[in-house]
């Protein structure tokens, strides 16, 4: 069965909170977005720091004139293409245009949003994650997130190689099967 | 010999059935994904993807897979993010321009400072050595520009965040924090009363900082430029990670505590590639005889709590207690009867006025402090 979508909640009512003040309706909706448009926003401008940057100016201007927000379409929408400008500004900035301009040239195939069904997916990949046996997810997230070769971890962690490659094998089976038979179903 | 998985129940709709499928390696396809396989065995990959025919989509499918696990940003950014900006909202009745922290903006203390605060200011801007300039956000900027930049809390701790040069010392007065982005992308935030020295040997050599007094440090994993916290008689060494370490001249050992990853901590004496492995949650800590002692499951948000701006001690001795007021405030506090010193608290206080804090110890424990002309004195 799916999970419920947590994204849903997000509807007019809410927006309405914000609109009066309410701080923890205004937490609750950066906590659940803010992972994503840094993901987002970095595949931009190539930074994680000046993501988070970015993302943190976003909130806090949608805090500001919180009494005029808006959003007619839905909540995902508007936060990614407001994210997706302040990233296209911040490159074309005097002062960064230059480094980035090759990238940004590369860079014109980037989806101009990541919509809802990404970010369930994305929601999916790390609660399954985080269900993997400790040991398991440590090595697997080492590699994954940190980047730390099979080298590394074995080394860093006093284990064998082929430790590290069996909890690998072990870490890749499970998700899978927690993810992609849901998917395809 | 390759491991099968047979046995497995095979999900519905799902193409590696096990009735169909023989065996699948999954410890191949990981290392395949990893980019950790070698020309034979993408061979073998090969062989195994042209031996059924859904495996082409199969293996496309557990590839996306692979790259979102990597896309996922980690849980403490977004708790160190929402801090900054909840911080932000809620001191939001200062005037737009103020609040802008990509500018560099004369300091404006609302409560009336310290004297030492203004001539810290006098200091930093020599540390500087180049003309003020506007701050740039973004992290790749860095090298280009070493600027300071202020922003006044409202009260009189002020937080300093700099672009640094490697090759520089940065020091924070009681009180006072820095938060400071390297070339390499590092982040580290250093705490009150704290040195930190920087010394990278170019673009290839390892990556060496020393550290006297408190410092967290968020470090961009580089296997061939190791990084490296030299301080007190320790050495802490990054293997992709955030961590704090505490060494104050005053302390009797190096303290360190990992949020993500892992570090090796080990006596400066020692040889490279040995020292004791922390990872997240992990306390260690290594004393003068170069031992050290290693706590799991620690509570890491009550030690990087200072980082938002918050004291939280758990059952800390007075004198503990009175050690990290001292490096907060600048006060000088003493406690005379040794029991009072001895006696324990828990602490979760905003790091604010002076007098709160005071309160927030003396109250429970039904203790009173004096004010004197040098100093605070805690009396039974």
């Amino acid at each position: 069965m799916a999970n419920p979508n947590p994204l849903q909640r997000f509807g007019p009512e809410w927006i309405e909170r914000i609109r009066g003040g309410d701080e923890a309706a205004f937490e609750a909706l950066f906590r659940t977005f803010a992972p994503w448009l840094c993901t987002f926003v970095a595949r931009y401008v190539g930074s994680r720091a000046a993501a988070e940057d970015l993302v943190q100016d976003l909130f806090l201007a949608l805090w500001k004139n919180r009494s005029e927000l808006r959003i007619e379409r839905s909540v995902s929408t508007y936060l990614f293409h407001a994210a997706k400008n302040r990233a296209l500004n911040y490159l074309r900035n005097e002062q960064t245009r230059e480094r980035f301009r090759a990238a940004l040239l590369e860079r014109s195939d980037l989806p101009s949003t990541i919509d809802e069904s990404e970010i369930l997916e994305l929601l999916e990949v790390q609660k399954a994650i985080e269900d993997l046996p400790p040991r398991c997810r440590l090595i697997f997230t080492l590699n994954r997130q940190q980047g730390l070769t099979y080298d590394e971890i074995a080394d860093s962690l006093g284990l064998s190689i082929k430790t590290v490659e069996t909890q690998m094998g072990r870490a890749l089976k499970a998700l899978r099967a927690k993810l992609l038979s849901f998917r395809h179903s | 010999m390759r491991p099968t998985f047979d046995g497995d129940r095979a999900p519905s709709g799902g193409m590696f059935d096990a009735k169909n499928d023989d065996e699948t390696d999954w410890v191949l396809i990981a290392r395949y994904l990893a980019a950790e396989a070698s020309p034979a065995e993408e061979a073998e990959l090969r062989r195994w993807i042209a031996g059924g025919p859904d495996r082409q989509d199969e293996l496309a499918a557990l590839r996306r897979l692979w790259d979102q696990a990597g896309a996922l940003p980690s849980s403490s950014r977004v708790e160190a993010m929402w801090q900054a900006i909840a911080r932000e909202i809620r001191a939001s009745d200062e005037p737009a321009g103020a609040r802008n922290r990509r500018a560099w903006v004369a300091v404006e203390a609302r409560a009336a400072p310290p004297p030492a605060y203004r001539l810290l200011a006098r200091r930093l801007r020599e540390i500087s050595r180049r003309p003020a300039a506007r701050l740039i956000a973004a992290s790749l900027a860095v090298a280009a520009a070493g600027v300071l930049a202020w922003r006044a809390y409202p009260s009189w701790h002020a937080r300093i965040v700099a672009m640094a040069d490697p090759g520089r010392e940065y020091r924070t007065e009681h009180g006072q924090r820095a938060e400071i982005q390297l070339r390499d992308g590092t982040r580290v935030d250093l705490g009150p009363a704290s040195k930190l020295r920087v010394r990278f040997s170019g673009e290839k050599g390892p990556r060496e900082v020393h550290l006297e007094g408190e410092a967290v440090f968020d470090v961009v994993h580089d296997a061939k430029r190791p990084f490296r916290v030299h301080s007190a008689n320790g050495v802490t060494e990054d293997l992709g990670t955030k961590f704090a370490v505490r060494a104050y001249p005053d302390d009797d050992r190096v303290q360190v505590v990992v949020v993500e990853g892992l570090v090796a901590l080990r006596p400066s004496n020692a040889p490279q590639r040995s020292g004791t492995i922390l990872g997240p949650g992990q306390l260690g800590r290594l004393d003068l005889a170069g031992k050290v002692e290693v706590t799991s499951g620690v509570d890491t948000a009550a030690y990087l709590a200072w980082t938002r701006g918050r004291l939280v001690l758990d059952q800390a001795p007075l004198r503990e207690v009175a050690r990290q007021l001292e490096r907060w405030y600048g006060v000088a506090i003493e406690i005379p009867d040794p029991r009072v010193a001895e006696k324990r608290i828990t602490l979760d206080i905003p790091l604010r006025a002076l007098t709160e804090a005071l309160n927030a110890v003396t109250v429970p424990l039904e203790l009173r402090y004096e004010r004197k002309a040098d100093s605070i004195v805690i009396h039974p």
